[in-house]
């Protein structure tokens, strides 16, 4: 079997296939770890890490504890960020090492349906074939084609934005999606003034619309500038900083920021592999691929980012662990009911399932549970009692749609959430599971209980 | 890799199929999704695709009988896996469809056998062992009696036995009656965990128990040994809302667990094969059916009107006749119904109408015996009165010769007599025509029936103020119909045509009557 890609998509399905007992190759043109561990999640998180670490001093005395921030060492920040991918990309590679699998470095494009050229990184060419391939080319920051933005040094994206040799004092995000909203909280707890500018009506469209609106009034009382309706007309660059033309409602406003991040999304990276030399079907850019993974080319298999359809790390680490057990004679079928979507501002934001958006546009009948977390226990001690859970169920045999959690920890919470939804369970099954005191996750079970109208910890309506 | 190929479930009962036969031969290639056999159950044949693309190796013959789930054919992928099977290979294990519980592995099932090939079910009759008794495999343990005979039921294993159907109790073939536990430990289990075929325990926190459905044999493969049933929250939900008992659920879930999609396919199914059960309100029907035999008389209607249809073409012309002249001729001797002695009715007035217009078209005062028409120079004519026991139709003989108070006097007593039962057996034969007036019966008009061996007959239906053409102007009027029923072997439409002309001349100018 030959992997193209050894992201969070393509190393998981090398590992799943070398279980299986194949013979496996891995073919990665950068970094082992791909997006996800060098320029994406890893570390950004990391990133975050130290910004939350930043928001809890400035809260410390609260608690009694006398300290004071003095500052911080910027290169420290980076390098500490440097230290974990370097240690999770190590780790893969020695996973992929202990797994017997073949690390090729170069850049494969195909040259038959079941043949790859592989350009390596010393100028030769190897050719490799295998009775099995799944393609794992994943994705690259998306550049939208408004004008000034192209090869503009003040405008960077979300790799550049890892990187930068300080904090910018200021710093206009184009994009509220998860990456803008993550990165804006980032560089706002160090001190840059951020301001967003979202060009639809919602910020974060695959999260609830209620809890979302709550998280931008909490990032609006920090301090960040949110804007919505805002489209970005033009960049251009005005006495060294970055001079911006925002549409706002039909207003035209300029605003000046240092750097301008843009995140509006991600596009498939599948340019080099020549799809069509082996009559692989694409759409514009993205592998089409059915329920069970495969390509329009038998034995060939897509997967991650580079389908362009949900890109996230744990879809691609899913799909990737199905596609190598389908290629070794499975046929199952990729089931999504179960995904999360987490987003890592402060408070942590996470949903699965329907929100209450997604039930009322398929006319699902659905109920609602909300429990405040200022009624929490833990949640007070943690952050001042700051978000809400919100749980959807089924009206008529009361099965639970969707979970919303807006709170700290939201993003470890969700995963009783999934398992309640994998499982077809009902909200007295949630009410019937013992949560423990005091944690945030306890608010998910008096969620439930509001969803029946009695909840202990709350007044019922 | 080869593919089994297996005898489809097509219907929630179905146990088993006959091959009727095979569409293709030994080693064709077949494509997933052609017809490759024919089978048949119980109710009806059907066909059977291939599940794959490939190489067909049938393992099963036409005629044989093949469990539902059981290989009728194995389809290889390759020409070499295909002549590997042809030699006698084994079939590679694919995942069959689970056919009977894991956790009920331990005791051996006994089930209703199948004693005959038209057997659908069985009454348990007389146990033969105790409940919890040991038993040897082969050992008699129960009487069941199908539609032709009694016979005696087999130990399959040695053990202990658990009884689950009772005495009486109908359980259809391949349906649970017992379990025979191997160990006294999984007897306990068995007893005391109440059995999958009782209704399942709802684990704690339903309120309501799942519906009980008795005497209904376990079909799922979700009960474990202590009866809970693995089954997710929505799936319950869903069969309790349906009232459904999920011990006969199949699931589909890991380890078998019953899924909502399980429980909407048992309900989908479970929809289709009920035909004859409409979601309409229960009604129970209260009372019991009566019983009678035909009374002689109704014996006798009966007969005659049978014969009518059975021996002649009978055919009924209508015609709609303006009374109002004729009643206001009535009314006149109504007035003088002292000096009369008798009080003339309208039907008086109808019979003797009837007796001119005879005279008028003596073919249809006759009888016709198939070959012969017989006119008569004497008009019997038939009144029809019904009574509550049935039609009776006296006679007045020579009505020809009476005048219209004589005929009114006759008639009244024939009534009388008629009502009281006091008719005598020549008062009720010989009529050469008969009248049936029906309308105080609220009839319009309808089609009387001849009594043969006449050939016809003339009603009269209920009479009604209508708006019609009178003289040249639209003005209410008694109205009436006539309608004569005629043998179509003995006359046409114009004889009849005219037939009902004259007597719509007589009845629209009465004075004519008397002329």
């Amino acid at each position: 079997m030959i992997v193209i890609g050894g992201g969070p998509g393509g190393y998981v399905a090398a590992i799943r296939g070398a279980q299986l007992g194949a013979e496996v190759t891995l073919i990665e043109k950068n970094k082992l770890g791909g997006t996800c561990l060098n320029v994406g999640c890893i570390p950004t998180k990391a990133l975050l890490h130290a910004s939350e670490i930043i928001e809890e001093m400035n809260h410390a005395a609260e608690y009694g504890i006398q300290v004071k921030a003095e500052g911080y060492d910027w290169k420290q920040v980076l390098a500490k960020k440097e230290a974990v991918v370097k240690q999770l990309v190590g780790g893969v590679t020695g996973l992929l090492k202990a797994n017997k699998v073949k690390v090729v470095e170069g850049e494969a494009s195909f040259t038959a349906a079941k043949t790859l050229s592989v350009k390596k990184k010393d100028g030769t060419t190897e050719a490799l074939t295998a009775d099995k391939i799944i393609i794992a080319a994943g994705s690259v920051p998306a550049i939208p084609p408004i004008p000034g933005v192209e090869g503009n040094p003040a405008c960077i994206d979300s790799t550049g934005a890892l990187s930068l040799k300080n904090p910018p004092k200021s710093l206009l995000v184009i994009g509220g999606g998860v990456i803008g909203m993550e990165l804006a909280t980032a560089y706002h707890a160090f001190g840059t003034k951020v301001t967003i500018v979202e060009a639809m009506p919602k910020l974060l469209p695959m999260m609830d619309g209620e809890l979302t609106a709550m998280l931008r009034g909490i990032m609006e009382k920090k301090g960040i500038e949110i804007l919505t309706e805002a489209k970005v007309l033009s960049v251009g660059n005005s006495g060294g900083e970055a001079e911006v033309q925002v549409d706002v409602k039909g207003t035209k406003k300029a605003f000046k920021a240092e750097k301008v991040l843009v995140a509006v999304g991600r596009k498939t990276d599948i340019q080099a592999l020549q799809l069509d030399k082996a009559g692989i079907r694409q759409d514009r850019g993205k592998v089409l691929v059915n329920e069970f993974m495969e390509t329009s080319v038998k034995d060939v298999f897509g997967i991650g980012d580079c389908l362009g359809q949900i890109m996230l790390a744990h879809i691609a680490s899913a799909q990737g662990e199905l596609a190598a057990e389908n290629a070794l004679g499975d046929k199952e079928v990729f089931d999504m009911k179960t995904n999360s979507s987490c987003v890592y501002t402060m408070p942590e934001f996470a949903g699965v399932g329907l929100t209450e958006e997604a039930a009322k546009e398929k006319g699902t009948e659905y109920g609602v549970g909300n429990f405040p977390l200022f009624a929490n226990g833990k949640a007070l001690i943690t952050n001042g009692g700051v978000g809400a859970v919100k749980i959807l169920y089924g009206k008529k045999f009361n099965d639970i749609l969707g979970v919303h959690i807006l709170g700290p920890r939201a993003t470890d919470m969700i995963g009783e959430a999934a398992l309640a939804i994998g499982l077809e369970t009902t909200v007295e099954e949630v009410i019937r599971t013992i949560h423990a005191h005091p944690t945030v996750s306890e608010a998910v079970r008096e969620a439930a209980l509001a969803a029946e109208k009695r909840a202990i910890h709350i007044p019922n309506k | 890799m080869s593919v089994e190929l297996v005898m489809p479930k097509a219907g929630l009962t179905m146990i088993e199929g006959t091959i009727s036969n095979w569409k293709v031969e030994e080693g064709a290639s077949v494509k997933k999704g052609d017809v490759v056999m024919e089978f048949e159950n119980e109710k009806t044949t059907m066909e059977c695709e291939a599940n794959e693309d490939g190489i067909l190796h049938i393992v099963a013959n036409a005629g044989d009988v093949v469990k539902v789930g059981e290989a009728v054919a194995v389809i290889a992928a390759t020409k070499e896996e295909f002549e590997n099977l042809k030699n006698g290979g084994t079939i590679p294990q694919t995942t069959a469809a689970p056919i009977s519980s894991k956790a009920l592995a331990d005791a051996a099932e006994v089930v209703m056998p199948k004693a005959g090939l038209t057997m659908i079910e069985g009454v348990v009759g007389e146990w033969k062992i105790a409940e919890g008794e040991t038993v040897k495999k082969g050992q008699a343990i129960f009487e069941f009696e199908n539609e032709k005979t009694t016979m005696e039921c087999e130990a399959t294993a040695d053990g202990i036995l658990h009884r689950v159907a009772q005495t009486g109790e109908t359980v259809k073939v391949g349906h649970t009656v017992a379990y025979i536990a191997p160990t006294k430990e999984a007897y306990e289990a068995l007893a005391k965990g109440s059995g999958p075929a009782k209704p399942a325990q709802e684990t704690a926190g339903q309120e309501k128990a799942a519906v009980i459905s008795g005497a209904e044999p376990q079909e799922g493969n979700a009960v474990a040994k202590d009866g809970h049933i693995r089954a997710t929250g929505l799936s319950r939900n869903i069969a309790k809302n349906a009232g459904l008992n999920l011990a006969l659920v199949s699931g589909t879930g890991p380890n078998g667990r019953i899924v909502a999609k399980d429980v909407y396919a048992y309900l989908e199914a479970a929809k289709a094969v009920s035909v004859a059960a409409p979601a309409v309100k229960a009604v129970q029907s209260t009372g019991e059916i009566v019983k009678t035999p035909l009374s002689g008389r109704r014996k006798s209607i009966a007969k005659n009107m049978r014969k009518c249809f059975e021996t002649m073409a009978p055919l009924t012309v209508f015609a709609e006749v303006d009374v109002t002249d004729l009643l206001a001729m009535r009314q006149k001797y109504v007035a003088k119904a002292e000096v009369l002695g008798c009080k003339i009715s309208v039907n008086d007035i109808l019979m003797l109408s009837v007796v001119k217009m005879l005279k008028k078209h003596p073919l249809l005062n006759s009888t016709f015996d198939g070959e012969i028409i017989s006119s008569y120079p004497y008009v019997n004519l038939g009144m029809a009165v019904g009574l509550d026991e049935g039609l009776v139709v006296p006679v007045l003989k020579n009505a020809d010769q009476y005048s219209l108070l004589e005929m009114s006097k006759a008639l009244r007593d024939l009534a009388v007599r008629a009502k009281e039962d006091t008719l005598v057996g020549g008062d009720q034969s010989g009529a050469t025509f008969t009248v049936t007036n029906v309308g105080m019966f609220h009839i319009d008009f309808g089609t009387p029936v001849i009594s043969p061996p006449q050939v016809g007959i003339l009603g009269f239906g209920t009479a009604k103020k209508k708006l019609v053409e009178y003289q040249g102007e639209f003005c209410p009027r008694t109205m009436m119909h006539m309608m004569l029923t005629f043998d179509h072997r003995v006359f046409d439409g114009r004889e009849a045509g005219e037939v009902l002309g004259d007597m719509k001349t007589l009845l629209e100018n009465p004075e004519l009557i008397f002329v």
